[in-house]
């Protein structure tokens, strides 16, 4: 018996050589920088000079003392708002119309999906043309629609800025809450809709009262996706607006990389990467809470 | 045929109406700009949505040279490549051990499982001044070891789910042959993975070829630029040749289309089984 066991301890430590290779990059370029960014949060420094330690200072002057950074969370809660109906409101209703076996359902289901592949600086620098104000697609539309007074600098408009970094984020990531919500409508059974349908009752009804529930864990993934996605976004925003017009587009991630990048604040930016990754893991635990309490 | 079949074929009708009408608009402006690549600026300001007056094809060969394109292009595929390798070299035997029970399992996945939801942007600092310190700056590793760290949880889960749903037999059977446990992952478990891999290397692919912050802060010349900076570059260089830019675009989105078009059944589904 002193061998099987003294084998199985052999295994087992074979088994652990297997992930060190992957366990030694993974501390060293995700769990080190994570670690790495709380510690560099309570120092200020220009990243060549000396370090000067300065306790919480860079947290209270982040919550207190820069407007810009507070406003840049309602701007992003903002966006988290509007891209949840773009994203996966569009995305829970092209995969319920995919449902209903339409003719090349394949080909419709593809070309939604599509923009998903395109590289966030291909569709913001793309969707900067289609927006705009001279020789934009959608003022040229607007325009030969008759529709001049609609016309606008979308992106230079304080009003409308956002919405717009919004939109395109929709016209992205719709099709990949397609894919999520398709693959949850495949796994209910065909019978239940049948035995309703034979009841008599309409469609409509059907997809209020027996899919949307039975949906619900996969639209409790997709939110938890979207919202703490949303905070994670980065790339549009930089490609499109920068943050303007005014920092109406600001957002907590462009902010931090601009303060610890351009104006060489390491420290700063350190703490507000610290107080963002704390955003998200506040937003995931309590829609995973949220979860919970469904399920019992 | 009754009134309620009617009305179904009716609705049925208005869906498909309403689905062409939704595709027309989602893939109008990838039209516009394969159309506008093909066209000089002033036929652009002139009237933004309009055929071609000729079809400047030549405008793509410009735009290629103009823009350096072939370097950037180079670089993506190789950092790509690497990126790609590592992460499944890695990631299978490493989900290999947790499935088959090496010590510390559920702990080590919740480990894999801050990756996968903590923002990437929050450890860009502490990982430039990391790779500072090893002198990669500026070099492909400087992206490809983050990128393949960052990869790692998605890849570990993948792989996890699709071994613990693999029957165990015939590795019992090689071990019964006398075969330790490195060289049966190899030869026996890591062959039989190939649907995980696959989605493995599409996403991982995927998320590499078009990842733009980590590029962007850590390295900065030709050497190592990738093309999402090779773009943006050319298109700041280039902010008044509309039609130049727009070829740029093309060209770049183009072949990743017509790629897709191969692959868009493993990544539709893939992308749903990964996360969902």
């Amino acid at each position: 018996m002193k061998s099987a066991s003294g084998s199985r301890a052999a295994e087992a430590r074979a088994l652990r050589w297997l992930g060190a290779p992957a366990l030694a990059l993974y501390l060293a370029f995700v769990i080190g920088p994570l670690l790495g960014v709380a510690a560099l949060s309570l120092f200020q420094w220009d990243g060549v000079g000396p370090a000067r330690f300065l306790g919480l200072a860079n947290y209270t002057r982040a919550l207190f003392g820069d407007p810009i950074f507070v406003r840049s969370f309602f701007n992003n809660a903002l966006y988290i708002g509007l891209t949840l109906g773009m994203e996966v409101g569009f995305g829970l209703l092209f995969a319920a119309a995919l449902q209903a076996r339409l003719p090349l359902a394949g080909f419709w289901r593809a070309l939604f999906f599509s923009p998903m592949i395109l590289s966030m600086v291909v569709v913001g620098l793309l969707w900067s043309f289609v927006l705009n104000p001279d020789f934009g697609m959608l003022n040229a539309a607007l325009r030969q629609a008759g529709r001049s007074d609609w016309e606008r600098s979308w992106l230079g408009d304080e009003g409308t800025a956002l919405v717009a970094v919004s939109a395109v984020s929709g016209w992205r990531y719709a099709g990949f809450y397609m894919a999520l919500f398709a693959a949850g409508l495949r796994r209910i059974p065909g019978e239940v809709l049948e035995a309703a349908r034979l009841d008599g009752a309409a469609e409509g009804t059907l997809f209020r009262r027996i899919t949307l529930p039975l949906l619900a864990p996969v639209t409790a993934v997709a939110v938890l996706l979207c919202v703490t996605g949303g905070f994670q976004s980065f790339d549009l925003f930089f490609v499109m607006t920068d943050g303007g017009p005014f920092h109406s587009t600001e957002i907590p991630a462009l902010w931090m990389i601009k303060k610890a990048f351009n104006r060489q604040s390491l420290g700063y930016g350190s703490a507000l990467g610290v107080l963002m990754t704390l955003a998200v893991a506040a937003l995931g635990y309590w829609q995973i809470r949220l979860r919970r309490e469904d399920a019992e | 045929m009754n009134a309620a079949q009617l009305r179904s074929r009716g609705g049925r009708a208005a869906l498909l109406l309403a689905v062409v009408g939704i595709s027309a608009l989602m893939a109008a402006p990838l039209v516009w700009m394969l159309l506008g690549s093909l066209r000089t600026d002033a036929e652009i300001l002139r009237a933004p949505c309009a055929w071609p007056e000729a079809w400047r094809w030549e405008q793509w060969g410009e735009a290629w040279r103009e823009g350096n394109l072939g370097r950037y292009s180079w670089n993506s595929l190789g950092i790509t490549a690497l990126t790609v390798a590592g992460t499944v070299l890695l990631g299978a035997p490493a989900a290999y051990g947790l499935a088959r029970g090496a010590g510390g399992s559920p702990r080590l996945l919740a480990l894999y499982l801050i990756g996968l939801v903590a923002p990437a942007q929050a450890a860009a600092v502490p990982t430039f001044l990391l790779l500072r310190t090893l002198r990669l700056l500026d070099t492909w590793g400087a992206l490809v070891l983050p990128y393949v760290a960052w990869s790692l949880p998605l890849a570990v889960f993948v792989f996890y789910g699709f071994f613990r749903g693999q029957s165990r037999e015939p590795e019992e059977a090689a071990r019964l042959d006398g075969c330790g446990s490195g060289a049966l992952f190899w030869r026996v478990a890591f062959p039989l993975a190939a649907p995980a891999t696959g989605v493995v290397v599409v996403m991982t692919a995927l998320a590499t070829w078009n990842e733009f912050l980590f590029a962007l802060l850590f390295v900065h010349s030709d050497g190592a630029k990738t093309l999402p900076l090779g773009l943006l570059a050319f298109s700041s260089a280039h902010s008044t040749d509309y039609g130049l830019t727009f070829a740029a675009l093309s060209l770049m989105s183009l072949p990743l289309l017509v790629g897709y078009a191969f692959v868009q059944r493993t990544l539709v589904d893939g992308a749903a089984g990964a996360l969902g």
